[in-house]
């Protein structure tokens, strides 16, 4: 089963995504910090990640992912609810492979979450 | 006026002279010539006299002695009855009647009129001599008549008609004495006269000479004055003296140059002159320009500090010497090494800042900006630009530090970052959750089935949330939009499949209002330059309100036409626009209206978006509405460059 983080500052939002995702194996985190320890920790297939947190913004998460090479190769959705086009560039230039707007449709999340696991498959992403 | 010919003005010095010399030199040769011609004919006139005298004594003698020949020869033949001594007799008639004839010849060519007188007294009593006495003495002595001849009686009678004779003579000799005497006179009146006349001449030319000499220097002298003193005048400053016109065509020239060279001296003057008052009014010009850049440098609302080629202060205006607490005669003409600790110490973290005004004096070409914090005396954010200062030949003249306060700004910045993020996050992210589970119960697939009361009232819920996000989103945009940063990202797009889209998504709500909606889109494909969401946003919002004010059964158009390199895009529609609706797309909170339910999928500050976000892309919206053919709006996008 592919596991997931999810990451989001907002327990509503969070049991949202858990509940629309339930299907995964999933870990939950409340801000940035504890996001990327858990994500040292699961070494998970994708990151869902809000990008206004405390301790950590999500672009800061994502920039320390890349810069570790044991969790640079982990795609990452980013959630947002910031729908400028300068900051969807800045989100997919900064290593994100999609740009969730917030509020999603339901069924936007899940396909997305598939297409990008799709994508995967079979690449290296776990030792 | 001259003697001799009245001279024309262009006269040269030398040909006046030339001619005038020559004149006088003929003048006094003419004079010369008379002198002689007058010598010679009185020395001939005098040789002449000389010669009369001489003939007419030589021939009054030869009749004397004529006579006297006669007279003893008759006297002999009386005597001695010796027809011998008749010869002489003889001979002496011709030689007297000879010596007649010469002296009257002579007489005829002098004024001898006294003795011509005399003469014919001679002749008379020679001839009564001759004929009376002598010629009968022979008769009577051929005759035989001897004592007849020799009587007393007849020598007497010859004897006083001699004495008669030589009386007459005598008083002829006088006469002619008296003749020449006067023709003397004559003579030597003629020659005085003559004398006098060659002394007149030469004087006369002595005296035009002198004239001619006289004039000549006294023109030369008017004339040598005239420009001695207007080239002294010249030289005293005097600019408009000139030399007037002179009747010496070479000194005239030489004034001619003169006056030449002074007018070229005064229009050399006035041009200097002119210069000078350009110059003047350049300076007053600039002096003031000066003055007012000093004043605007003074009031600008930005702080400058411009340092020189040489690294020196050059100046620094008011609003600079405020911040920084520093007056402008203890910095002006210090090196800005020396400023730089005491600028640097009024800064909060200047070792950026440092490190940037170090590479300012190495590289001069080098422009940048950059923001420094100030601590002291007061707390200030600034933005500093600094720029090299060419002079309009490109040389580098120095450095000017412009220092713009932007505390306020970077205020207003966070306080619209702030608003952004309340929006954003603390609006968004609520409604995220609301719209999420809603959808979710609506859904009931995964959450169980739901009574139609229960799903009515979570429909009402979902479609005023979906009313509350996008007037959210709007409230964002308008944001944005004032602040000026919204930013657009233009790329090629198939104009015809976005608009399709945007129709299909907006399906559900035409055919709810049974409206016709028909596309005549142009028959190629248009690829314009625009970026993506904001154009699917104008098109979304246009036909949201087409389909809002369109009258249930109405009829709703797209057009597309290419334009040049525009591309035309129109949407119509049968609906009939009040002003109000028209001044939406103007004046954001105009339309109270729209708040109200039936305005379910429209927001108040759609048209508005609408029409900036046409015009962030260079365009224009235009809309139009007549109450029998409805209404329209119309925009433009750029077509992409193939």
């Amino acid at each position: 089963m592919n596991k997931l983080v999810i990451a989001d500052d907002e327990a509503d939002i969070r049991r949202l995504i858990v509940f629309l995702l339930r299907s995964y194996d999933l870990y939950e985190a409340q801000n940035g910090r504890r996001t990327l320890e858990l994500i040292r920790e699961v070494r998970p297939d994708l990151v869902l990640l809000d990008v206004m947190m405390p301790e950590m913004t999500g672009l800061e998460v994502l920039d320390a992912m890349r810069e570790n090479p044991l969790t640079t190769s982990i795609p990452v959705v980013l959630l947002s609810a910031k729908g400028q086009t300068a900051e969807i560039e800045r989100g997919l230039s900064s290593g994100a492979t999609r740009y969730l707007v917030k509020p999603f449709e339901a069924q936007s999340l899940r396909t997305c979450v598939a297409e990008v696991l799709g994508e995967h498959v079979g690449l290296p992403v776990k030792e | 006026m001259s003697l001799f010919v009245r001279e024309k003005r262009n006269t040269r010095v030398v040909d006046w002279l030339n001619a005038r010399l020559s004149l006088i030199f003929v003048l006094i040769l003419v004079v010369f010539l008379l002198g002689i011609g007058a010598s010679v004919y009185a020395f001939n006139v005098q040789r002449h006299l000389d010669d009369q005298k001489v003939l007419l004594r030589e021939d009054a003698d030869g009749m004397l002695q004529a006579m006297i020949d006669q007279q003893s020869g008759l006297r002999d033949y009386i005597s001695s009855n010796k027809s011998v001594f008749l010869a002489p007799f003889l001979l002496g008639r011709p030689a007297y009647l000879a010596s007649l004839q010469d002296l009257t010849t002579q007489l005829q060519t002098g004024p001898f009129q006294h003795t011509l007188i005399g003469l014919s007294t001679v002749q008379e009593t020679a001839d009564e001599w001759y004929s009376i006495y002598a010629i009968s003495q022979i008769q009577e002595m051929q005759a035989g008549k001897f004592t007849e001849a020799r009587s007393d009686t007849s020598i007497l009678n010859g004897s006083t008609l001699f004495t008669q004779f030589r009386a007459a003579m005598n008083h002829l000799q006088e006469t002619i004495g008296q003749d020449l005497a006067v023709y003397q006179n004559q003579v030597d009146t003629i020659n005085l006269s003559l004398l006098f006349g060659v002394l007149l001449l030469a004087i006369i030319a002595n005296a035009a000479f002198l004239y001619m000499l006289r004039t000549l220097t006294r023109r030369l002298q008017t004339q040598i004055v005239s420009l001695t003193s207007t080239t002294e005048r010249l030289g005293q400053g005097e600019q408009a003296a000139r030399v007037i016109p002179l009747s010496f065509a070479d000194l005239d020239q030489v004034g001619q140059s003169i006056n030449r060279m002074a007018g070229a001296i005064e229009q050399h003057q006035q041009a200097i002159e002119e210069s000078m008052r350009a110059l003047e009014r350049q300076y007053a010009l600039v002096e003031r320009a000066q003055s007012e850049s000093r004043a605007i440098f003074d009031a600008s609302s930005e702080a400058f500090l411009f340092i020189s080629a040489s690294g020196q202060v050059n100046a620094l205006n008011r609003l600079f010497r405020e911040f920084f607490a520093m007056s402008a005669e203890g910095v002006i003409g210090m090196t800005f090494a020396d400023l730089q600790p005491r600028w640097e110490a009024l800064l909060v973290n200047a070792v950026s800042f440092h490190a940037e005004l170090a590479q300012d004096s190495t590289n001069q070409e080098r422009y940048y900006t950059t923001t420094v914090t100030q601590k002291e005396p007061q707390y200030r954010e600034l933005a500093v630009s600094s720029t090299p200062v060419p002079s309009s030949t490109n040389a580098y003249l120095g450095r000017l530090y412009i220092l713009r306060d932007i505390t306020r700004e970077r205020e207003a910045e966070r306080l619209k970052a702030e608003f952004d993020a309340l929006v954003s996050h603390g609006l968004r992210s609520p409604l995220t959750s609301i719209k999420g589970y809603t959808d979710l119960l609506v859904q009931q697939e995964e959450t169980g089935p739901l009574t139609d009361l229960q799903r009515e009232f979570l429909e009402i819920v979902q479609s005023n949330t979906r009313r509350l996000l996008a007037l959210v989103n709007d409230l964002l945009d308008m944001s944005r939009l004032e602040a000026q940063t919204m930013v657009i990202r233009p790329v090629p797009l198939d104009l015809h499949s976005l608009i399709h889209v945007v129709t299909r998504d907006m399906r559900p709500q035409i055919e709810e209002r049974h409206q016709r909606l028909s596309l005549r889109l142009a028959s190629s494909p248009l690829i314009v330059l625009a970026d993506e969401i904001r154009v699917g946003q104008i098109l979304t919002n246009l036909l949201t309100f087409a389909v809002n004010h369109t009258p249930v059964g109405g009829r709703i158009d797209w057009q597309t036409q290419l334009e040049d390199a525009m591309v035309r895009i129109t949407c119509s529609s049968s609906g009939d626009l009040s002003a109000e609706d028209l001044a939406t797309f103007t004046h954001p909170f105009f339309q109270d209206s729209a708040l109200s339910p039936s305005a379910m999928m429209g927001s108040v500050l759609g048209p508005s978006i609408t029409r900036s976000l046409v015009e962030l892309h260079g365009g224009t919206l235009q809309v139009s509405a007549k109450a029998e053919e409805g209404c329209a709006f119309t925009f433009t996008l750029p077509l992409s460059p193939s």
